[in-house]
């Protein structure tokens, strides 16, 4: 039987005095989102795979100076951005991240009729097509803040530019895709 | 439904998440004395006076606690500049230069067309550093020995990344370069207090810069070092495509 998820605060407090079970609860809890992030950044699962290791490894060995009180998925996201663009940038091909729609998952009530769940089918893969559509960096911008619900400071740092840059380059990612629908 | 809604509603299935946490435990675990361990040993509380202390002079003279010796900061995104009352000097224990390893030129990189292509490129981590060898119109730096160094990196990712004391004889003039913010740091010899940018605290990052340019360009901060002139140094960063 596990307990409640333990505060992170306190893990990392754990994390710095060199508990080793504390930190592999915080991969844990983080290692979903740092590999997702890293995916759109390489366009490849195995760079991010990489690359979310070593940045984890990074992120422990620089533990110090991080401040037990801030948030940590940020500063781990920032860490892990940097490996991700590494690998990307010494990358021979630049690869580009795939997206699928996931399986329709059977709702509990009402179940749609067929025809309703065909026509909310098209309109997703539409709206996917028109996400494919776009230009690389506003791609990567689009899957950050709304397919992984990346704030946009987290966003900014993983793409490796100010918040500012995020706000106008998701705007007229959005302005394209309003006109493409 | 707004097109936000429908893009945080839409379902897309991710490649399955490997089991980092396993993995990066075992790594760990395979380095007990590594460098997690002796890092943590010197905690940031410590860190800053420790730099300060290499570039104590000659070791001899009081060292002033870290936060009374600077009596102002300017900087740009990654850099600090503090004007500090006493030159400082290394100690004779500073690491020469470190730029990371040796890799070759990314697509990405930035390249003056002044200076042409670079004759070594180093990483560390995001940090990306040209290194032009002396030559005609680009004398053999004394503290760096190169001719000319062009750093990259992400200055927003690093809030710190470069630290710089200017002592009373250094001059700094803030530029524009392509309308952009930046630092020109002239006359006497700077302390550089450079930081891991993987996050992780140097023991002995100081040694004494040149001449510098230090500016932004959209997201990268870039810095260069060369003995040349205030002017020679503008344009070789306006040569930058």
């Amino acid at each position: 039987m596990v307990g409640r998820p333990r505060a992170e605060p306190e893990l990392v407090a754990r994390a710095k005095r060199g508990d080793l079970d504390a930190y592999e609860q915080l991969v844990r809890e983080h290692q979903g989102i740092a590999f997702r992030t890293a995916y759109v950044i390489t366009g490849s699962a195995a760079d991010a795979e990489e690359a979310v290791q070593d940045a984890f490894l990074k992120a422990h060995r620089a533990l110090g100076r991080f401040r037990e009180d801030a948030p940590l998925r940020p500063w781990l996201l920032a860490i892990v951005a940097n490996e991700a663009r590494n690998r990307r940038r010494s990358a021979a091909r630049r690869a580009r991240f795939e997206l699928h729609l996931a399986e329709e998952r059977p709702s509990a009530d009402a179940a749609p009729s067929p025809e309703a769940a065909l026509l909310a089918r098209e309109q997703r893969e539409r709206l996917l097509a028109a996400i494919e559509a776009l230009g690389e960096e506003q791609r990567q911008v689009v899957a950050c803040r709304h397919l992984l619900g990346l704030t946009e400071r987290e966003t900014a740092a993983a793409l490796g530019c100010r918040p500012g840059t995020v706000k106008s380059r998701l705007s007229r990612a959005l302005a394209r895709l309003e006109a493409e629908l | 439904m707004s097109l936000e809604t429908r893009l945080s509603e839409l379902a897309v299935e991710w490649p399955p998440e490997p089991d980092v946490a396993a993995r990066v435990r075992a790594r760990l675990e395979a380095e007990p004395a590594g460098p997690a361990r002796r890092s943590r040993r010197l905690r940031p509380a410590f860190a800053v006076p420790l730099a300060l202390l290499a570039l104590a002079v000659g070791g001899v003279a009081a060292v002033p606690s870290a936060r009374s010796a600077v009596l102002r900061w300017l900087g740009i995104e990654g850099v600090k500049i503090e004007r500090v009352p006493e030159a400082p000097t290394p100690a004779p224990t500073a690491s020469p230069l470190e730029l990371g390893e040796r890799t070759t030129l990314a697509a990405a990189t930035l390249v003056p067309a002044a200076l042409g292509r670079p004759d070594a490129v180093y990483e560390n981590f995001d940090h990306v550093t040209l290194l032009y060898r002396p030559r005609r119109g680009l004398p053999e730096s004394a503290q760096s020995g190169a001719g000319a160094l062009l750093s990259q990196f992400p200055g927003r990712t690093h809030p710190e990344l470069i630290r710089k004391l200017a002592g009373p004889d250094t001059t700094i003039e803030r530029v524009r370069v392509g309308g952009e913010p930046g630092y020109w740091l002239g006359g006497a010899a700077h302390g550089l207090i450079y930081e891991d940018p993987s996050g992780a605290i140097r023991e002995s990052p100081s040694r004494l810069a040149g001449p510098t340019l230090v500016w932004e360009r959209g997201d990268l901060t870039l810095r260069l070092e060369a003995d040349v002139s205030k002017s020679r140094a503008l344009e070789i960063a306006r040569s930058i495509p």
